[in-house]
């Protein structure tokens, strides 16, 4: 499958990560110190003292230059330190830790969803253009689109989970505990999180799947005696596999960013109620350490799309 | 003739255009012998694509209503089931298109499209289909068949393309090839060679071979007969030499003599002018006449194609006149 | 003979690849003249460097090396304004009718947009010089009034013709200008290019790989193979008397639209494709498809012959004065 120059194109596209992950470091970092103010005066609690600024100054050593503390900052990353919350004195990296799985189940969860209900919807609608499908297809792209977010999901869990009791209105169930239980926890906010991403798949999936069906090398297969199912799953399949692929990529970049929403709805112990929490006390490190994660998870996610090309597309250079 | 292995009789294309039907192709009729090599000639959008379209139905039902008669061994195909067509694709009659840059599907490899047809049609596994590939390959003078068949289409030249599209329309064995302008796109170095593989291919296996292209030279090194079309109608159907020599209708006459090599050097070609109408607004009678410079009283009723010297011909006067062809 | 009006000398252009850093070299060391009123043909398969010669002739691109001199000036050593100021004299027709106008123009735009931009005369002066060429070309005024895609490929390609010749340039290049269109098509607007040659006395460089279209029009022919010329000869020379195999084998594989009776002999397809201009072959490049080829082909590169008065060949195999 990987011929010497696709493994060349995929060195290529791991090489080019390298900035942006220092990018992504930066940006991270500068969070505490580019904002207003002196970062020790926001550290310092409610009631600062001379001293205790002083103290702290010293303790996180904002008296150096910022790309000495950059470096020193860089170096903690990597042995897997983000410092201390200042809410709870806990490590920041064991407070994501704890939360991540539950973050990550309702977005992977979501994606399945999305994936598997807009690849669908997508499909039939360009197999069997201006049909009912087809027309239903459009059509719920476009309401679920145009559906306010929070009003979607205060209504799922008044009528799912509370006046009809079919899910749990709320919380979450840790999946190594209890994987059956974290996934029928997790299916309403995975289902709220998952409608934009399915308009936006099948949508997408709709106007490739019809460009390719009109593209000549189809008539070549109806002449050589294929069926329509043959040529639409096969051939239709793989060649807007590249399209499937950006378009998954860029709704799970954007799913990262929507559990912010989704957790604190559904009361989720997830890192985005953690980030918005940790927003609200003023708890820089937590922010600091969440922001840098969700950061990486789109960087990872986006990076292996770029991977994945190079597989799917035999054209890619 | 011997029983006709294909019979088009009044086959007629209508196109839907909004509410109402655009007749595009009228009256073509036909045949074609088991084994022979048959031209069809004639400007661009004379209807050459979309007959030979309709003669492996697949011109979409929602788009085209096709009328007449197209007989394959018997069968009418026009009346056949989308099903039962799909059994006949491929396997009984197939197609190769001009375009080889966008004929083959980019995102699988070369062996996989060939052995993909032969498992449509045949109960070969998998493997045994992927070997049969390769041999194809080999047989199309692909060299190295083997590391070729892993190849993807861009990274074959468009001669090495129009090989693998012989190959695959070749591979289940059909009685009849349909060849709309395979050389077309490609030089004539490339088309020697193309045309050259083409005619072994078809004349090893007994294949008949309906061989669609504008220029006559490669029909008449591959072609027995030629039908020309003009305007979506055969006006003249002849052998090749015959037409040559001497052709009867005008327009195969123009057409023989618009070509440069009938004018002396840098002169001022016999050119036909004028151009072909349009689809909705044909004239009612000879449809050549608003350009034909034997145009007469009897041109305005519409003309039958009517056989005469052992041809077919769409001109009453075609017995009194004494046409130039491309003899210099 | 007086001095030619286009001169080109040891023309090369080679673009650079972006994976290896390579270069594939386009064309590779061009020479020719073309006098005023001549038409010379160029001829050569696909990828033989035809259109980049034709567009550097034009100056649309510029050389590597070499010289193009157009009466006797050298485009390529003229500051940008001057030769923006010289660019009228040379124009250019592409294959496509369709690509080089712009859809959203009606047609009588499109032609009088030279005029436009030099600002030669008044707008009605201008409206006038275009419609003029048009109706010279053979198309009325309510067609010039139309948008493109409302006209027929031949009708385009008469459209680009009359750009080409508002601002009367003296030399024009067709490159693969009747290509796309139908034989009786093709025949009117040859017959265009030999009735405005006469009227505006032009030179033209025509592009194709139609040789029947190449021996027609031109006074003489240049055969090109992967860069460079091979063989240079009067129309009719070439015709009758072509040397070079590569010539020969072009000649042979052309399909001809005779009754059998008068067809010579059996065609010898010419065996393999065109080799990549990135590595070209040593010696003669003609020589991994040469049916002649000999030991020393691949030693040395054929040294250009003179076989007869305008009868140039490059083949070891052709005897004639060296030049
Ligand atoms: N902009 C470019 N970048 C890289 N390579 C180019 C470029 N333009 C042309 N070439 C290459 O230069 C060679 C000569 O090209 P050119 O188009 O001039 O040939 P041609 O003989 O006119 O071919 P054709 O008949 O197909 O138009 C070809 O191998 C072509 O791929
Ligand atoms: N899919 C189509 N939609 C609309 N018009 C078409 C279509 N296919 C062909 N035509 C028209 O039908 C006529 C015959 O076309 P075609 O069979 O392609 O001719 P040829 O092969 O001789 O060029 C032309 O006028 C063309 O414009
Ligand atoms: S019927 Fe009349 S107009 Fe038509 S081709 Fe014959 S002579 Fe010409
Ligand atoms: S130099 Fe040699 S290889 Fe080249 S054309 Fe002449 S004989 Fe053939
Ligand atoms: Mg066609
Ligand atoms: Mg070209």
């Amino acid at each position: 499958m990987l011929t010497r120059r696709r493994s060349r194109v995929i060195r290529h596209r791991v090489a080019q990560a390298v900035p942006t992950l220092i990018l992504v470091s930066l940006v991270s970092f500068l969070i505490l110190h580019i904002g207003p103010g002196d970062p020790a005066l926001l550290l310092a609690g409610e009631f600062p003292t001379e001293e205790s600024i002083a103290e702290i100054r010293q303790l996180y050593g904002f008296d150096r230059p910022i790309w000495e503390q950059y470096l020193s900052w860089v170096g903690q990353l990597l042995r897997g330190d983000l410092g201390l919350s200042l809410q709870s004195r806990e490590p920041v990296m064991d407070l994501i830790l704890n939360r991540l799985p539950n973050t990550l189940l309702i977005v992977c969860y979501a994606m399945v969803i999305a994936f598997v209900v807009g690849s669908v919807l997508g499909i039939a609608a360009a197999a069997r253009r201006g049909s009912l499908v087809d027309r239903v297809a459009t059509g719920v792209a476009t309401i679920a689109d145009a559906l306010p977010y929070f009003w979607l999901a205060m209504l799922m869990v008044s009528v799912l989970a509370l006046d009809w009791q079919l899910f749990p209105a709320t919380g979450a169930v840790r999946f190594l505990e209890d994987p059956l239980g974290a996934i029928w926890t997790a299916t309403l906010p995975a289902i709220a999180l998952s409608i934009s991403g399915i308009a936006q798949i099948t949508r997408q999936l709709r106007a490739a799947m019809i460009e390719v069906l009109a593209s000549p090398f189809v008539r070549t297969l109806r002449a050589k005696g294929l069926s329509p199912a043959a040529i639409l799953w096969r051939h239709g399949l793989k060649n807007v596999g590249v399209t499937l692929l950006t378009v998954v990529g860029l709704v799970f970049s954007g799913k990262i960013g929507g559990t912010l929403l989704t957790e604190t709805v559904f009361a989720i112990p997830g890192t985005g109620s953690a980030l918005i929490q940790a927003a609200i006390n003023k708890d820089y490190f937590v922010v600091q350490g969440i922001i840098l994660m969700l950061a990486v998870l789109v960087f990872l996610v986006n990076l292996v799309v770029d991977l994945l090309y190079a597989v799917l597309d035999p054209r890619v250079e | 003739m011997a029983v006709p292995l294909l019979q088009v009789e009044g086959l007629e294309l209508a196109l839907r255009a909004g509410r109402s039907w655009l007749t595009v192709v009228e009256d073509v009729s036909f045949a074609i012998a088991p084994g022979e090599a048959v031209g069809l000639v004639g400007e661009s959008g004379a209807g050459k694509t979309l007959t030979g379209l309709a003669l492996l139905g697949l011109l979409p039902r929602e788009l085209f209503r096709a009328a007449g008669r197209v007989r394959l061994e018997g069968e009418d195909i026009l009346s056949l089931p989308e099903r039962a067509l799909r059994r006949l694709r491929g396997r009984r009659i197939s197609m190769i298109f001009q375009e080889p840059m966008t004929a083959l599907d980019p995102v699988f490899t070369v062996g996989e499209q060939i052995a993909e047809t032969l498992r449509a049609h045949t109960g070969l596994s998998p493997v045994a289909a992927k070997a049969r590939a390769v041999e194809a390959l080999a047989e199309v003078g692909i060299p190295l068949p083997a590391r070729r068949a892993e190849d993807y289409p861009h990274q074959l030249s468009g001669g090495m393309r129009q090989r693998v599209m012989i190959a695959i329309a070749l591979a289940c064995e059909p009685r009849l090839l349909v060849a709309d302008e395979p050389t077309t796109a490609l030089d004539v170095t490339i088309q020697a060679q193309i045309i050259d593989l083409l005619l072994r291919q078809v004349s090893a296996r007994g294949t008949a071979l309906l061989l669609v292209s504008h220029n006559i030279g490669v029909v008449r090194e591959c072609c027995s007969r030629v039908v020309a079309m003009y305007a979506g109608q055969v006006v003249e159907d002849a052998p090749v030499d015959a037409l040559l020599e001497r052709p009867l209708h005008p327009y195969a006459s123009g057409l023989l003599r618009s070509h440069p090599r009938f004018a002396p050097h840098r002169a001022r070609l016999p050119s036909i002018g004028g151009r072909a109408p349009a689809p909705g607004a044909m004239p009612s009678g000879c449809r050549f006449a608003p350009r034909c410079a034997h145009r007469t009283t009897g041109c305005e009723a519409p003309q039958p194609l009517l056989p005469l010297e052992g041809r077919a011909v769409r001109c009453h006067r075609a017995a009194a006149l004494d046409l130039p062809g491309a003899v210099p | 003979m007086s001095a030619p009006l286009l001169r080109v000398q040891d023309l090369r252009v080679a673009f650079p690849l972006r994976d290896s850093g390579d270069t594939l070299k386009a064309v590779d060391g061009v020479s020719f003249d073309v006098a005023e009123g001549e038409t010379l043909g160029i001829i050569g398969e696909s990828g033989s460097g035809k259109s980049t010669l034709g567009r550097a002739i034009v100056a649309l691109l510029r050389p590597d090396a070499g010289r193009v001199e157009l009466a006797g000036e050298d485009l390529f050593a003229l500051p940008a304004p001057q030769l923006r100021r010289r660019r009228h004299a040379m124009q250019i027709i592409f294959q496509d009718p369709h690509a080089a106008l712009n859809p959203r123009r009606r047609i009588l735009d499109s032609v009088r947009e030279p005029l436009d931009i030099a600002g030669e005369g008044s707008p009605a002066e201008r409206t006038a010089r275009a419609l003029a060429m048009l109706a010279r070309v053979g198309l009325d005024q309510a067609q010039a009034a139309r948008f493109p895609h409302e006209l027929s490929g031949g009708q385009k390609q008469r459209v680009n013709i009359a750009r080409a010749l508002v601002r009367r340039p003296r030399l024009l290049v067709a490159d693969e200008a009747t290509s796309a269109l139908d034989v009786s098509i093709q025949a009117d607007i040859l017959n265009l290019y030999l009735d405005l040659q006469a009227e505006f006395g032009l030179t033209y460089v025509i592009i194709t790989h139609d040789l029947a279209v190449a021996m027609h029009v031109s006074d003489r022919l240049a055969v090109m193979y992967l860069g460079r010329f091979v063989e240079v000869a009067p129309a009719a020379t070439l015709e009758q008397a072509a040397r070079h195999p590569y010539t020969r084998a072009l000649l042979a594989a052309e399909p001809v639209a005779l009754p059998s009776r008068l067809v010579t002999g059996a065609r010898m397809p010419l065996q393999g494709e065109i080799p990549s201009p990135v590595d070209p072959p040593s010696g003669c490049r003609f020589r991994t498809r040469c049916p002649v080829a000999e030991p020393r082909c691949a030693a040395a590169e054929p040294a250009w012959r003179q076989v007869a008065p305008g009868h140039r060949v490059a083949c070891h195999l052709v005897e004639g004065a060296a030049c």
